[in-house]
């Protein structure tokens, strides 16, 4: 590593209710300064909730319980809202996954643009006005003038996402958070939405960190990849490492369970991991994928396995797959 | 590259010459008055039917207070067509009422329009005052209880709340004029302005201000309650949407997110509240019109009743059912205005 931390470092994250399981833990990656990370995985297993404790934006009575997130160094995770609010849009911000309701349906996207400007930079409101305007162009949204005074109703699903991008990077952070930006858009408008965001990434040189279940999505635009289950990290590295050489069953599951593009590669049903991602209070002990596992043995039940370099990355698997134990173990 | 356009446009034309009734302005607003001139009409006929579904009429009730002979009550009887069968009485009225001629009230010896005329400025002052003063407080109690939401301060507001809620607003009618006017004597018993002291001008207004004081509080108390609770309950689950998420998440003050993103649309069903308020009160608040003795619509069609007014009793049904309807369209076009998404369909 060089002498500047990392832009975003998570260590040893967990976040829960109260006295309950915790929901995540163990989490533990980095995002550097323009940088894209992939965090994938099932639904349930705590991407989001990561992604919003590093917001400052876990809702209801979910807190951080342990470990400690730093931007730019400085940890983050115990500020005041007060003190959030003038790191939120500045330093970092967040898109989300559905634009519909991630906007106000009562404000025009004119104003809802404008009041962060006015709010950080103190930027007048006809300057701010012209700001918004040119926001808008960078998101390619047509005839963005005309849209200022238009409210979320009035437009489609991939131009209320270019309005939740223009708002997130009206004030140049450093970090950006996607959730799952794409997953209620219609498959065209997702790769434009996914090019316009890896170009505003290179050109504004922000750390950007993807959360997406859509492994076809982090191989496009992922330079490193980090894959959750029920909670936790169990394999991290380079996304085409990871994805060429699965060690973690469950991402070597993932990858077969993925559509083929042409009907003659993959010939016959979708692989499928069976079971589902167990909730927070009934994870297993030990390994927490063991009992969907088909490698799983008794180590596993007992001891719970660390993250481990393993082939170039990282992996939380007592018996990482190599390459060659791939090829017998997943059929593809 | 582009995404596809709008899904709903603003004034997107069809194809064709436009014309005043292409406009889907014009089309909804005659749409609107065929609407309400066909709940006027069902409202009259209804209402008649029910009048003389009752038995007796004002020559019966006036033969009780005064000795009448066979005779005169006959001539009575005729000379207000009321020994003609009911439906040449409903068509004869009807076709009256077609010119706005409301015909005329025995029991105040003068046309039903000018009794009419002469309350309906009572009724509205009350109505109009009690519906901002209660929306108002209870707006404020709403913001109040929600911002604290959990702590001490939401607790005695809900239990505030629950008490104006119960209490009959008669019962704090009359504790009020025990209170305020029998032992501090600060403000006048009844009556809706000093009699017989020809105040005018800024004097006038105080004076009517002082007699209205009581009877307006005592009608918004319950609704103050509706609306405090109707409106914390609402700004929760505001609270709880997604883009007062994104509004958090953008760095704006928990201020702007509540007073500015939050507080407008959890206002939306305080304003259907409101109409059906307005509605409510415009004939309904006959007791409180009763304890403060004030000339109000409610008092008007309770003598009428007594009496068996039915041409006073009808045109107060008019009066209240117009009134019900214009405020119902004003509420419309206020939602309009406070939620985009509401369009003119």
């Amino acid at each position: 590593m060089t002498d500047t931390p990392p832009l975003l470092s998570i260590d040893n994250l967990a976040i829960g209710q109260g006295d309950n399981a915790p929901i995540v833990e163990r989490i533990r990656f980095t995002v550097a300064r323009g940088e894209t990370v992939g965090l994938v995985g099932e639904s349930g297993c705590g991407k989001s909730m990561t992604a919003l404790a590093t917001m400052g934006l876990l809702p209801g009575s979910l807190r951080v319980r342990a470990g400690e997130i730093r931007l730019d160094g400085a940890p983050i995770h115990a500020l005041s809202q007060r003190k959030l609010r003038h790191l939120r849009g500045p330093s970092m911000s967040m898109i989300y996954q559905e634009p519909l309701t991630a906007l106000n349906p009562v404000m025009t996207v004119g104003a809802q643009i404008r009041e962060v400007l006015t709010t950080h930079l103190g930027l007048s409101r006809a300057k701010a006005h012209a700001r918004a305007i040119e926001l808008l162009t960078l998101t390619r949204i047509p005839d963005p003038a005309a849209r200022m005074g238009q409210y979320p109703h009035q437009m489609s699903g991939g131009m209320r996402q270019r309005v939740v991008i223009a708002i997130a990077i009206a004030c140049q952070p450093s970090l950006l958070i996607a959730d799952e930006p794409t997953t209620a858009l219609d498959v065209t408008v997702q790769a434009q939405i996914l090019r316009l965001l890896k170009q505003l990434q290179t050109e504004q040189n922000l750390g950007l960190l993807l959360i997406t279940h859509d492994l076809g999505v982090v191989r496009q635009v992922a330079d490193r990849i980090v894959v959750m289950y029920a909670g936790s990290v169990v394999e991290e590295g380079d996304t085409d490492t990871v994805l060429d050489n699965p060690a973690h069953p469950y991402t070597a599951g993932l990858i077969a369970a993925r559509p083929k593009g042409s009907r003659t590669e993959g010939a016959g049903r979708l692989a499928d991991i069976p079971g589902s991602v167990p909730a927070p209070e009934n994870r297993p002990t030990g390994c927490v994928f063991r009992d969907r596992c088909a490698i799983g043995q008794a180590i596993c039940e007992g001891r719970r396995p660390l993250l481990t370099a393993h082939a170039g990355h990282s992996v939380r698997c007592h018996f990482p797959l190599s390459a060659a134990s791939l090829a017998s173990e997943v059929p593809s | 590259m582009t995404d596809t356009g709008p899904k709903t446009g603003n004034g997107t034309s069809g194809t064709g010459p436009r014309t005043a009734l292409s406009s889907p302005t014009v089309r909804y607003v005659l749409r609107r008055l065929l609407q309400a001139a066909l709940v006027m009409v069902l409202v009259m006929v209804g209402s008649f039917l029910l009048v003389k579904l009752a038995p007796g009429d004002f020559v019966d009730a006036l033969a009780g207070t005064r000795d009448l002979t066979a005779d005169q009550i006959a001539e009575l009887r005729a000379r207000y067509g009321l020994d003609q069968p009911v439906f040449v009485q409903l068509i004869r009225y009807m076709s009256l009422l077609a010119t706005f001629d409301f015909g005329y009230s025995p029991i105040n010896a003068a046309p039903v329009m000018d009794v009419i005329l002469a309350r309906l400025p009572v009724t509205a002052i009350l109505v109009v005052a009690s519906v901002t003063l209660s929306m108002v407080v209870g707006t404020v109690f709403s913001v109040i209880a929600s911002r604290n939401a959990g702590r001490p301060l939401d607790l005695v507001i809900s239990i505030f709340m629950l008490l104006l809620y119960a209490t009959p607003s008669f019962i704090i009618a009359v504790l009020m004029i025990l209170v305020f006017s029998v032992h501090l004597g600060w403000l006048p018993i009844a009556g809706f302005e000093s009699v017989g002291m020809g105040y005018t001008g800024w004097t006038r207004f105080w004076d009517v201000v002082e007699h209205l004081t009581m009877p307006v509080i005592a009608l918004c108390t319950f609704y103050i309650a509706i609306y405090g609770r109707i409106g914390r309950a609402s700004m929760l689950e505001v609270l709880k949407l997604d883009f007062v998420r994104t509004a958090r998440g953008k760095g704006l003050t928990e201020h702007r997110i509540f007073y500015v993103h939050a507080l407008r649309n959890a206002l939306l069903p305080l304003v259907t509240m409101a109409g059906l308020q307005v509605s409510s009160l415009m004939g309904g608040a006959v007791l409180i019109e009763t304890i403060f003795g004030l000339p109000g619509m409610g008092r008007t069609a309770f003598d009428a009743v007594f009496q068996r007014d039915t041409n006073l009793l009808l045109g107060v049904v008019f009066m209240s059912s117009l009134c019900v309807v214009i405020v119902n369209y004003v509420i419309d076009m206020l939602y309009m205005v406070l939620d985009p998404r509401v369009n003119l369909k």
